[in-house]
């Protein structure tokens, strides 16, 4: 783990403390497939909205 | 832009290609998202057996989903083929569930077999995957720096920290 941190730049390094760690407590609760299914609905959702968005011209 | 629509079902994209026996390695934002990171994705990056009868079970999914390449600006409708599956590159495709990149080599000399060792076997709902384990995933984005790499970097070693102290 040492290693792989000291591989990254700063900045990189900074941002871990920043990281919501309560969202991957979530995710570990759930099992490898809905963590899967609920990455790609979100993904979907947004890309849905940024399509629809630009199809407004906004 | 790809003309394949909206049902997008990742997990039904993984399901198939284990129900045709394809031998791959799951690496990119799908594997991260598998091993627990709170990111979203997708599309599948996959590393595939080149072995000839690997290639075709996996261009037999490939083309029963409607496979085209995703930069074909002309929109001919390109279908991958066996020599693109048996050679080097990285092929881009759309199908009718989501985007897969199918990755012959994740970086120079990093095949199916190469990187079997930094996978991570996991079972779920009977079917078994292999997954490029986290400290592989984060080296490996550490070392292509792209934009990209770097904002999911810190979530990727958050998780592999969490997911350390759960298990101690």
């Amino acid at each position: 783990m040492a290693a792989l941190i000291e591989a990254l730049d700063p900045e990189v390094r900074v941002a871990i403390d920043d990281v919501d760690r309560t969202l991957i407590a979530l995710s570990l609760q759930q099992s490898p497939w809905d963590r899967l299914r609920s990455a790609s609905r979100m993904a979907q959702t947004l890309a849905r909205i940024r399509d629809a968005t630009a199809s407004q011209g906004g | 832009m790809p003309r394949h629509p909206k049902a997008a079902d990742l997990a039904a994209l993984l399901a198939a290609l284990g129900d045709a026996s394809v031998e791959f390695i799951v690496v990119g934002g799908a594997a991260a998202v598998l091993q627990g990171a709170p990111i979203t994705t997708n599309d599948l990056d996959i590393v595939h057996r080149r072995t000839p009868e690997n290639v075709a079970r996996l261009l037999e999914v490939l083309l029963r989903l409607d496979a085209t390449m995703r930069y074909d600006f002309a929109h001919r409708g390109l279908r991958p083929t066996a020599e693109m599956l048996a050679g080097k590159g990285q092929i881009n495709l759309s199908t009718s569930l989501v985007p897969i990149d199918p990755l012959c080599e994740l970086d120079a000399g990093q095949g199916y077999e190469e990187l079997l060792a930094y996978t991570r076997p996991m079972i779920d709902e009977g079917r078994l995957l292999r997954v490029l384990d986290l400290p592989t995933l984060i080296a490996v984005k550490t070392k292509a720096g792209r934009p990209k790499d770097r904002v999911v970097l810190p979530i990727l070693i958050a998780t592999l920290q969490e997911r350390d102290k759960a298990n101690e």
